[in-house]
């Protein structure tokens, strides 16, 4: 269960990279939310998901929740890793667009 | 494979459950009330419970009603094994947070389709 | 996974529904008596547990024969029906008619019968209903084209383990999906958010040859929970072949019950975790100390390691014993299984006989071998209808007495020794002394009481075909008297005696051994023959002098052994041992007692005490007259064990020829 604490928030010159838990889910949300809601201060943001192996609407939710605030602050966070279990979960939930995924790597 | 937590006073019912589980490769704990439920529930985490309605001590509703108010057993999937003479029950599960029902009787296909069905 | 495992929890599910008829059955009695509400809700778990169980593990029958049950208890449980002591009555009835119904169930019989029928109609009827099967009618189902779902999850919906991904990753598998996620009710900031509630919302196209039915499954955890539609797009095709009937969900009983029939043969014992802990310390210590006297192998012993050697095998023996008391111990439970069939008995008898009686229970957790405690029922079951039949007075006796109304049947176990004691005890009228002297001088039992103490006239009821009873009534007097009581404790290796005192009652005292599986005896010695007596029945031996033995009529002996004559058993001639001691002088006079009556056993000479583990001879080879098992000595060669109370009875028979 140490996923829960995997987010880390490490300063990059200006950008800010918010790596994601490998348990993306309802339970874990919370720590999450405040290092997304932290990352809206800096000027560009970094989402790493690479390492997500679990997760569900809820999660999703939280991630559309945030690019949609970030665009109307007119921001526009960068993807630096995603999943395959994001990928898949984003299709069957119709949520790649709002999402803003990067197109799957062939495998 | 996932971590499920088995509730129910039956002894029979108990050793099926988890006898099935266990053989389609899942980890299973037992509990057989809810009071003892809660008590494993807290010292280790799952994917799943399975918790009989009518037991002593501790029923499965006040089971389930316990364990959504720990957070880290928001949204992890309950099913009550209950049995078909009570819609009343399935509610009474479903307001105190329960994900949904497997009707008793069952047997170990349904219990494995079902399981497969929560989990994914 | 096979369901081949399904059926060791098969005979788990028979045994725990049995001790959930007994807590239903004592509840209802207690509720009877004006006990509380909660008991309502311990013999309605346990209805329902059985209920459960029962389709589970293929008692189909069992199963919608408790519903009918448990329908009723839950009435009462909601408060919609007062119970009373019809209800009460009525469902002692299907406590008593689902313990048949498990035992036909272990004997491989149908299930229902005659008395379960009816008691189903009378259920059926105290509901307020015909007793018909539901028959649930089926809607036509409509087809489409494409089905259009629209799925708006209510906030809490998360929280409670249902997850819009996997309800739409199972719509996946029933055709080509296009799912449009709709947002408009996100919260504009991500801090208003509260991640654990869904403000998202899904159209979904489904295309394919989905019915209805199948899409509503997918949903039938979340009805309430969501604003839910599904609509055809197209024109519904016209209906097809009637949908077939939802598979019911039951067991596949046939497979089930093939297997039951192998399983009911081998009973079980179910075993407290703390028991198997112990064994488990105990094999450990075994372990350690077999290392250790392992290191004594091969080469020769150091003398000064002798003392180690010594004590290591000190141990092995210590840990041995325990052992042993330990294996023991799993075969003991708690003598609360006899004793809890009596609060409806005496209930039951003393309403038909018109008389008030409290029983108490003492030491109900009392453990004994399961073998004993299986046979104990029965003599227990005896005694209790005699107590009340006969003992206990009925209130206007009583009062004439200056008694209480509410006589007193008291049954209590404990532990003395090696022994189980077992007392059945009323505070009744007594034995009345005049009354049983009369019986028996009239059936020829005795000539006279003359001399005979109170003592010795209370054992003349346990003489054959004795009764004191003015009345034969139906309870006690069925031609079993206290002498089937006596040879049933006999055969397990106990006595059973009575103290009486006229005017205040009765005590019927059972002393058995704890376990069958091993006795304490001695080794005799017959010509090249051994045999084990049994240390409980031996009174004592004594060496006699040749002429202390007379012959009598018709060819038995007999010899003075203190103020009495004993009949004399030559172990020898009975079991036909050849170069036997034949002279008095020569051998010993094993006094023993059996039956209540006392023989002299006589054998060549006692060779020393020893623990003996009892094999079945029946199981073995067949069964043997004055025999009750085999066991094998420490030389490895195997001795019969003497069955005193058989050779009593053989020699009983001999001199009535």
């Amino acid at each position: 269960m140490g996923a829960k604490q995997a987010i880390t928030q490490a300063g990059q010159g200006d950008a800010r990279t918010v790596a994601l838990p490998a348990d993306f889910r309802l339970a874990g949300l919370d720590e999450v939310k405040t290092c997304l809601v932290e990352a809206f201060d800096a000027p560009a943001v970094q989402l790493d998901g690479a390492a997500v192996e679990r997760v569900d609407t809820a999660a999703l939710q939280l991630l559309v929740a945030f690019r949609r605030e970030a665009s109307a602050r007119g921001q526009s966070p960068t993807w630096l890793g995603v999943s395959a279990a994001i990928h898949d979960a984003a299709g069957v939930l119709g949520l790649a667009k709002a999402l803003e995924l990067p197109a799957p790597m062939p495998a | 494979m996932a971590k499920i937590l088995a509730v129910d006073d039956s002894a029979s019912m108990r050793g099926m459950v988890a006898f099935t589980l266990r053989g389609a490769g899942h980890e299973v704990s037992e509990a057989e009330n809810g009071q003892m439920a809660l008590d494993v529930a807290r010292g280790g985490s799952f994917d799943l419970v399975l918790a009989d309605v009518n037991m002593p001590v501790m029923d499965g509703i006040s089971m389930v009603r316990e364990l959504r108010t720990m957070p880290s057993y928001k949204g992890v999937p309950i099913l009550m094994l209950t049995t078909e003479s009570h819609t009343d029950k399935k509610m009474e599960g479903k307001a105190a947070g329960a994900t949904g029902w497997l009707v008793k009787p069952f047997d170990p296909e349904q219990l494995l389709a079902t399981v497969k069905r929560v989990l994914g | 996974m096979s369901k081949a495992g399904l059926a060791q929890f098969q005979q788990v599910f028979i045994e725990e529904s049995l001790e959930g008829l007994d807590t239903m059955e004592s509840s209802l009695l207690a509720l009877d008596n004006g006990g509380d509400g909660e008991l309502v809700h311990t013999i309605f778990r346990a209805a329902h547990s059985i209920k459960g169980g029962a389709a589970t593990f293929g008692f189909p029958e069992m199963s919608s024969f408790t519903h009918d049950a448990e329908s009723l208890l839950d009435e009462v449980r909601g408060g919609k029906r007062v119970i009373d002591s019809v209800i009460i009555e009525l469902l002692l009835r299907a406590v008593d008619c689902l313990r048949g119904m498990f035992a036909r169930a272990q004997a491989g019989q149908p299930l229902n019968d005659a008395v379960s029928d009816g008691l189903r109609a009378e259920l059926a009827t105290a509901m307020g209903r015909a007793p018909v099967a539901e028959v649930k009618a089926r809607r036509a189902e409509d087809h489409g084209d494409v089905w259009v779902i629209r799925f708006r999850p209510h906030a809490g919906m998360l929280a409670g383990g249902n997850d819009p991904l996997r309800l739409i990753r199972e719509l996946t598998g029933l055709g080509e999906l296009t799912v449009a996620a709709e947002l408009d009710k996100l919260p504009a900031t991500l801090a208003a958010l509260e991640p654990t509630e869904c403000h998202l919302g899904w159209i979904i196209e489904l295309k394919g040859l989905a019915k209805r039915a199948d899409i509503s499954a997918v949903f039938d955890w979340v009805e309430g929970e969501c604003d839910l539609t599904i609509e055809a797009k197209h024109v519904p095709a016209p209906e097809a072949a009637p949908a077939p009937a939802a598979a019911a969900p039951v067991a596949d009983v046939g497979a089930v019950r093939a297997q039951r029939e192998s399983s009911a043969e081998s009973s079980s014992v179910r075993v407290s975790i703390d028991k198997i802990d112990g064994l488990i310390n105990l094999v450990g210590e075994l372990v350690i100390t077999q290392s250790m006297l392992d290191t004594f192998r091969g080469g020769e012993i150091d003398p000064a390691r002798l003392a180690m050697l010594e004590q290591g095998l000190a141990q092995l023996g210590r840990h041995t014993r325990e052992l042993q008391e330990s294996v023991m111990g799993i075969r003991m439970l708690p003598i609360a299984s006899v004793f809890n069939r009596f609060p409806r008995m005496v209930r039951d008898i003393s309403q038909k006989l018109g008389k008030q009686v409290k029983l108490e229970l003492v030491g109900e957790q009392t453990e004994l071998d399961k073998t004993v405690l299986e046979k104990i029922g029965d003599p227990m079951v005896h005694l209790v209808r005699n107590a009340i039949d006969h003992g206990l007075e009925t209130p206007d006796k009583r009062r004439a007495s200056g008694k209480g109304d509410t006589g007193t049947l008291k049954l209590q176990a404990s532990h003395r020794g090696g022994n189980i004691v077992v007392e059945v005890s009323d505070d009744g009228a007594g034995l009345n002394r005049d009354a049983i002297v009369n019986k028996a001088i009239q059936r020829g039992i005795i000539a006279s009481a003359e001399g005979m103490t109170d003592d010795q006239v209370a054992e003349l009821i346990f003489q054959p075909g004795f009764s004191t009873a003015a009345v034969t009534t139906d309870l006690s007097g069925r031609g079993v008297g206290m002498d089937v009581v006596r040879r049933n404790v006999s055969d397990l290796g106990g006595t059973v005696t009575i103290r009486s005192t006229q005017g205040k009652g009765s005590t019927f005292t059972i002393i058995l051994p704890l376990t069958l599986a091993i006795i304490d005896g001695l080794t005799a010695a017959v010509g090249e023959e051994r045999y084990i007596v049994p240390l409980v029945s031996i009174v004592e031996s004594v060496q006699l002098r040749a002429e202390a033995v007379r012959s009598v009529a018709g060819g038995g002996e007999l010899f003075r052994f203190r103020n009495e004559y004993l009949p004399v058993i030559r172990l020898h001639d009975v079991f036909n041992c050849d170069s036997a001691v034949q002279a008095i002088d020569e051998g010993l006079m094993v006094v023993v007692e059996g039956d209540g009556t006392r023989v002299g056993l006589f054998v060549d000479g006692l060779i020393g005490q020893q623990q003996a583990v009892v094999k079945s001879l029946e199981a073995n080879y067949r069964r043997v007259q004055g025999v009750s098992g085999a066991t094998i000595l420490a030389d490895g060669s195997v001795a019969l064990i003497v069955d005193i109370a058989g050779l009593v009875r053989m020699q009983g028979r001999r001199k009535a020829a």
